[in-house]
C-alpha cells in the first residue's frame, strides 16, 4: 500500500522528480546536426525519435466527425494498465472506477457500469453485451502492448457502425503481426492495480510478408478499500492467450485471422436487499441490505477472419466474420452466450467526385441465462436469441476537390426487440486549407433494447439509507420497450495553427427520444406501492416467491411499467489541443463541458440517474518529455467534475456524494539498452480515498481507488 | 480540493524548468520524412527509358503542402546518380503519371488507392505515410513504431513500375511485401 498523502508529501515527490529531470536533461547527449540532415543514412533515420502524429494526420484531413486517435505511444506513455484507463486520454470520454476491477465508461453522458450508448469494437468485433447493454470491461483484458491505436469517435455513428453507436464508438485496433516479430516480454510488479503482470509474445515473419504471433498474458490486481476504510473485495486476475496471422496474397489481397481464449476472475460485494429481518445487515450503513461477497468468473474465446481486396478502380472489398463464446456469472444468474457475425462492405470511387460505400451485417447471439432463486434478478425468458441485420449505403460527394465535400447515407437495421429502424446521416466537410477544416453533421442513431431490459422479471434494489425495495417489472414485456432514438447535430473545427500547435474543437446538441425509464404516472399500470408487507399485491407476492423470499416480509415492493419513457437533451463542447514547444516535449490539453436536461420527472431510477451519472466538466493535461534519447518523463493531470447529487432530483438523500477530483499520474522511463526499457509509474497520486461513482442496477459496493506504484520492464529481442 | 494550489505550483515549476532547458537540435518529423524521401532515391534505379543516368528525378508531393515545402529546400541537389527536381504542386491527377517519385500525404488518404491504381505500370516510386500503404499496393510506406519512423516496401509494386531497389535498402526495411 502506498503511504497516505498530504500537501507536503505530494509537493515533495514533485520536487524530487523535478530534480531528477533537470539533472538527466543536462546530461543528455546532443541530437542530430540541423544542417546536414538530408545526408543522414537510412540506418540513422531509423534511430531518430519521432513522436507519433497519428492524431493530427487522421483527424485534420478527411473526417466530418469528432475523432480522436490514441496511438500505441500514447498508451505506453500514459502508464495505464487497463483499456478504460487508456480511454481517459481522449477528450469527452467519461471514465469512473467503481473499484480496481469495475469501470463505468461512456461518452457524452449516460455513464454507468453498463453504459449502453457507447459501442466498443476490437478489430471490428463488437464487445457490446446484448444481454445487459454495455461492455463488461472485466472480460476485456487485451494486453495493451498488442494495441496499434484506439480510435475514439464521439457522436452518433449509426450509419457507419450500426446500432448502439448512439453517443460514440471506440474502435480498438491491434498491431499487425508484421509489426510484432521476435520475442517480447512485458512484465510489471507493484501495488494495487499494478500488482503483477507478465506478457510473453513471439512473432515470426516469412519471406512473402506473411506474419504470425502468439501472446500469453497474465495480470493480477489487488483489492482496494471501501469508503469506510474496510479492505474491499475487488481483486482481478486474468489469463489470456491470443494470436494473430496476417497474410498478404499478391499486391491486392490481404487475409487476417485472430483469436483469443481467456479466463478472468474477480471478486466484489453486492448489497442485496434483505426481506428477512433475521438476516444480518448493517442498517446504519446500507439500509436493509445484506452484503453478499462473491467471486465472478468469466471465460470464453473468439475467432475472427477478414478478407480485404483492392479492386482495379481503386476501391476496396472487405468481408469479415467472427464467432464468440462467453460465459460469466453474477449472484444468482449466469450469462452464457454465443455470437456469430458476418460483415461485408464495398467502397469504390464513382466518376470523378463520388465515393460510395455500401454493405451489410448479420449477427446472431444466442443467450442461455441461468437464473437461480435467491439471486437479485429474475427474467421472464432466460433463453433468448437476438438477431441483428442491417444494410447501409453512403455517398461522399466532392463538390470542390480537396476543399468541400458532402457525405450522406442511411443504414436500415432490424433487431429482434427493436424492430426495423433507419439511421440516416448527413455530413459536410470544408477544408479551406490543409491547416484548417470545418465540419457540420446531422445524424440519427438508435439503441436496441438489451435482453435484460426486455425480459426482466424482478430485481432487488439496495439504496444506502433507504428501505429494501423489490422492483417488479410487471407484467414482463408488456411495456414493449423498443429502440431509444437520438438525433444529433454537431459541428467542429480542426486547425494546425503552426507545425507544432494543433487544436480540435467540437460542439454538439443531442435530442433523445424514448430513453429507458418508468412510464409516466398517468399510465394505469404504472406504479403500485404496497408499503406494509407484500401481501397487498399479487404480482409482488409472486415475484417474492420466485426469489425464494418470504412474501410476508417487511419492505417496499414497487411495480414498474418500463418503457420508452424519457425525453432527454444533452449539449456540450469538447476541446483537444496538442503543442510541441520543443521537439522532445509534447503537451496535450483536453477539456469538455456538458449540459443535461432530462426534465423534472423526479422519480428515482429514471432521470435522477441521468443527472448524477456524468460530470459536468472534465479536463486533462498531459506532458510527455524526452529527457534524453533514452529517458522519458510523463505527467498526466486530470480534473473531473463531481456528480450531481441524486437527492437534488428526488433520489435517496443518504447516498454519499461524489465530489470533484484531481488525479495525477507520473511515469519515468529509461531505455537501458536497445532491448530493455525500465519504467516506474505512480498512479492516482492525489487520491483522497473517495468513491468515484455509484453503482447502477447491479448493486455492487463501490470501492475507493488507491494509489498505485509499479515498476515495469519491457524487453524485446529486436 | 485543498492541495491543488501547492500541487499546481510544483507543476508550474517543473514545466518552467523543462522550458528553460537549452533546446537540443532534434529533427522534426517533417525533416525525418524529407530525409527518408531523399535517401530512398539513392537506393532506387529507374529504367533508362524513364530517367537517363545522371538525369533529373521529378519528385511530386500531394496531400501535404508542409512536406512539399520541406523537400523544396532540397531542389536541384545531387542525390546518388541523379539530380532532384521538386515539381510544383500538381493541379490535377493527370500530371501524376510524369512523376518519378510521388509522395502521397495524409490529405489524399481518401483517394490514395485510386491514385496508385491509376498509375498502372508507370515508372513511379510511390511513397506515403498513410497506414497500410505498402501492404495495399503502394511502393514504400512510412510507419511509426516505438516512437521511431520506419519504412516498409512492396516489391511486387516497385517491380511492376520497373524500379530496381538495392538490397541494402531491403535489408533495412521493416517489412518486405510481395517478394
Amino acid at each position: 500500500m502506498y503511504p497516505g498523502g498530504s500537501v507536503k508529501k505530494d509537493s515533495l515527490y514533485i520536487a524530487i522528480l523535478a530534480g531528477m529531470l533537470t539533472a538527466t536533461a543536462y546530461a543528455s547527449t546532443p541530437g542530430v546536426d540541423e544542417e546536414t540532415w538530408p545526408e543522414l543514412s537510412l540506418g540513422d533515420l531509423m534511430k531518430v525519435g519521432v513522436e507519433s502524429a497519428s492524431r493530427k494526420s487522421q483527424a485534420v484531413s478527411n473526417t466530418a466527425a469528432a475523432v480522436f486517435v490514441i496511438s500505441a505511444s500514447d498508451i505506453k506513455r500514459s502508464g495505464a494498465l487497463t483499456i478504460p484507463e487508456v480511454l481517459h486520454l481522449a477528450p469527452g470520454v467519461e471514465v469512473a472506477r467503481l473499484g480496481n476491477n469495475k469501470f463505468a465508461v461512456s461518452i457524452r453522458g449516460f455513464n454507468g457500469r453498463m453504459a449502453n450508448k457507447l459501442l466498443v469494437l476490437v478489430d471490428g468485433r463488437s464487445i457490446y453485451s446484448s444481454l445487459y447493454g454495455g461492455v463488461i470491461w472485466e472480460a476485456e483484458n487485451l494486453p495493451l502492448e498488442e494495441i496499434n491505436r484506439i480510435e475514439v469517435i464521439r457522436g452518433s455513428a449509426g450509419l457507419a457502425w450500426g446500432s448502439n453507436a448512439v453517443n460514440g464508438v471506440i474502435n480498438i485496433i491491434t498491431k499487425r503481426a508484421q509489426d510484432t516479430a521476435g520475442w517480447l516480454v512485458d512484465t510489471h510488479a507493484g501495488t494495487e492495480t499494478g500488482k503483477a503482470g507478465l506478457m510473453l509474445r513471439y512473432g515470426i515473419k516469412d519471406e512473402d510478408g506473411a506474419a504470425f504471433r502468439v501472446t500469453v498474458n497474465e495480470q493480477r490486481r489487488d483489492g482496494g478499500k471501501e469508503a469506510n476504510g474496510k479492505e474491499a473485495q475487488d481483486y482481478w486476475n486474468d489469463t489470456s492467450l491470443t494470436f494473430r496471422y496476417d497474410r498478404p496474397d499478391g499486391v491486392d489481397t490481404r487475409w487476417f485471422f485472430s483469436g483469443r481464449v481467456f479466463d478472468s476472475h474477480s471478486d466484489e460485494t453486492w448489497m442485496i436487499p434483505t426481506f428477512d429481518p433475521a438476516a444480518m445487515y448493517d442498517a446504519t450503513q446500507y439500509g436493509a441490505t445484506r452484503r453478499v461477497p462473491f467471486v465472478s468468473r468469466r471465460n470464453g474465446g473468439d475467432l475472427l477472419g477478414r478478407f480485404e481486396q483492392t479492386t482495379d478502380g481503386g476501391g476496396e472489398v472487405r468481408v469479415q466474420t467472427y464467432f464468440e463464446k462467453f460465459q460469466g456469472d453474477v449472484p444468482g444468474a449466469s450469462d452464457n452466450h454465443t455470437t456469430f457475425d458476418v460483415d461485408a462492405q464495398h467502397r469504390f470511387p464513382l466518376g470523378e467526385s463520388h465515393d460510395i460505400v455500401w454493405g451489410g451485417n448479420w449477427r446472431q447471439t444466442e443467450h442461455k441465462n441461468h437464473m437461480q432463486p435467491g439471486g437479485f434478478l429474475t427474467a421472464s425468458r432466460p433463453d433468448t436469441t437476438v438477431n441483428l441485420t442491417s444494410l447501409f449505403a453512403q455517398d461522399e460527394l466532392t463538390l470542390v476537390p480537396r476543399t468541400f465535400s458532402v457525405q450522406a447515407g442511411v443504414r436500415v437495421e432490424r433487431q429482434t426487440f427493436g424492430g426495423t429502424s433507419p439511421q440516416p446521416s448527413v455530413r459536410a466537410l470544408w477544408t479551406p486549407s490543409e491547416q484548417h477544416s470545418f465540419w457540420l453533421s446531422w445524424s440519427k442513431a438508435v439503441r436496441s433494447p438489451s435482453v435484460v431490459q426486455r425480459t426482466m422479471g424482478a430485481y432487488a434494489v439496495a439504496i444506502p439509507g433507504a428501505p429494501a425495495v423489490l422492483v417488479y417489472a410487471a407484467p414482463p414485456e408488456q411495456s414493449g420497450f423498443g429502440n431509444e432514438k437520438v438525433r444529433t447535430l454537431e459541428l467542429g473545427h480542426r486547425a494546425q495553427w503552426t507545425p507544432t500547435l494543433f487544436s480540435d474543437l467540437s460542439a454538439y446538441s443531442s435530442k433523445y427520444e424514448g430513453v429507458f425509464g418508468i412510464l409516466s404516472q398517468s399510465t394505469a399500470l404504472n406504479t403500485v406501492i404496497a408499503p406494509v408487507g407484500f401481501g397487498g399485491d399479487a404480482a409482488c407476492t409472486a415475484a417474492l416467491i420466485n426469489f425464494g423470499l418470504n412474501p410476508a416480509a417487511p419492505g417496499v415492493c414497487v411495480t414498474h411499467l418500463y418503457g420508452n419513457a424519457l425525453p432527454v437533451r444533452t449539449r456540450g463542447v469538447e476541446l483537444s489541443t496538442e503543442w510541441n514547444p520543443l521537439p522532445v516535449w509534447r503537451l496535450q490539453l483536453n477539456a469538455s463541458r456538458m449540459w443535461v436536461d432530462a426534465g423534472n420527472n423526479t422519480r428515482y431510477e429514471a432521470n435522477t440517474l441521468l443527472y448524477s451519472s456524468s460530470p459536468k466538466y472534465q479536463g486533462s493535461l498531459r506532458s510527455s518529455y524526452n529527457l534524453s534519447t533514452d529517458s522519458q518523463f510523463d505527467l498526466w493531470l486530470r480534473r473531473i467534475g463531481g456528480l450531481a447529487h441524486a437527492s437534488d432530483y428526488g433520489g435517496p438523500s443518504a447516498m454519499t456524494p461524489v465530489a470533484a477530483r484531481t488525479e495525477l499520474d507520473l511515469r519515468f522511463a529509461e531505455q537501458v539498452n536497445e532491448s530493455l526499457e525500465l519504467s516506474l509509474t505512480l498512479q492516482n497520486l492525489l487520491s483522497k480515498s473517495e468513491i468515484q461513482f455509484h453503482p447502477d442496477y447491479m448493486p455492487t459496493q463501490p470501492v475507493v481507488p488507491q494509489r498505485t506504484i509499479y515498476l515495469k520492464a519491457l524487453w524485446h529481442d529486436r | 480540493m485543498k492541495n491543488t494550489p501547492g500541487f499546481l505550483l510544483s507543476l508550474v515549476l517543473v514545466l518552467a524548468t523543462m522550458a528553460a532547458l537549452p533546446c537540443r537540435a532534434e529533427l522534426s518529423e517533417l525533416q525525418v520524412k524529407s530525409a527518408y524521401v531523399f535517401n530512398f532515391i539513392k537506393f532506387v534505379k529507374w529504367p533508362a527509358s524513364a530517367v537517363k543516368p545522371e538525369g533529373r528525378i521529378r519528385l511530386c508531393v500531394i496531400g501535404s503542402k508542409d512536406l512539399r515545402a520541406s523537400l523544396a529546400t532540397l531542389d536541384e541537389r545531387r542525390v546518388g546518380e541523379y539530380v532532384l527536381h521538386v515539381a510544383p504542386y500538381p493541379d490535377s491527377t493527370e500530371e501524376l503519371n510524369d512523376c518519378n517519385v510521388l509522395y502521397i500525404g495524409e490529405h489524399e488518404q481518401r483517394r490514395h488507392l485510386q491514385i496508385i491504381k491509376s498509375l498502372g505500370n508507370a515508372p513511379t516510386l510511390t511513397i506515403s505515410d498513410i497506414q497500410g500503404f505498402a501492404e495495399r499496393g503502394g511502393g514504400i510506406g512510412l510507419l511509426h513504431r516505438d516512437e521511431k519512423l520506419l519504412f516498409e516496401v512492396n516489391l511486387a509494386s516497385t517491380r511492376k513500375a520497373g524500379l530496381q531497389l538495392s538490397g541494402q535498402m531491403l535489408n533495412l526495411s521493416a517489412n518486405v511485401f510481395g517478394k
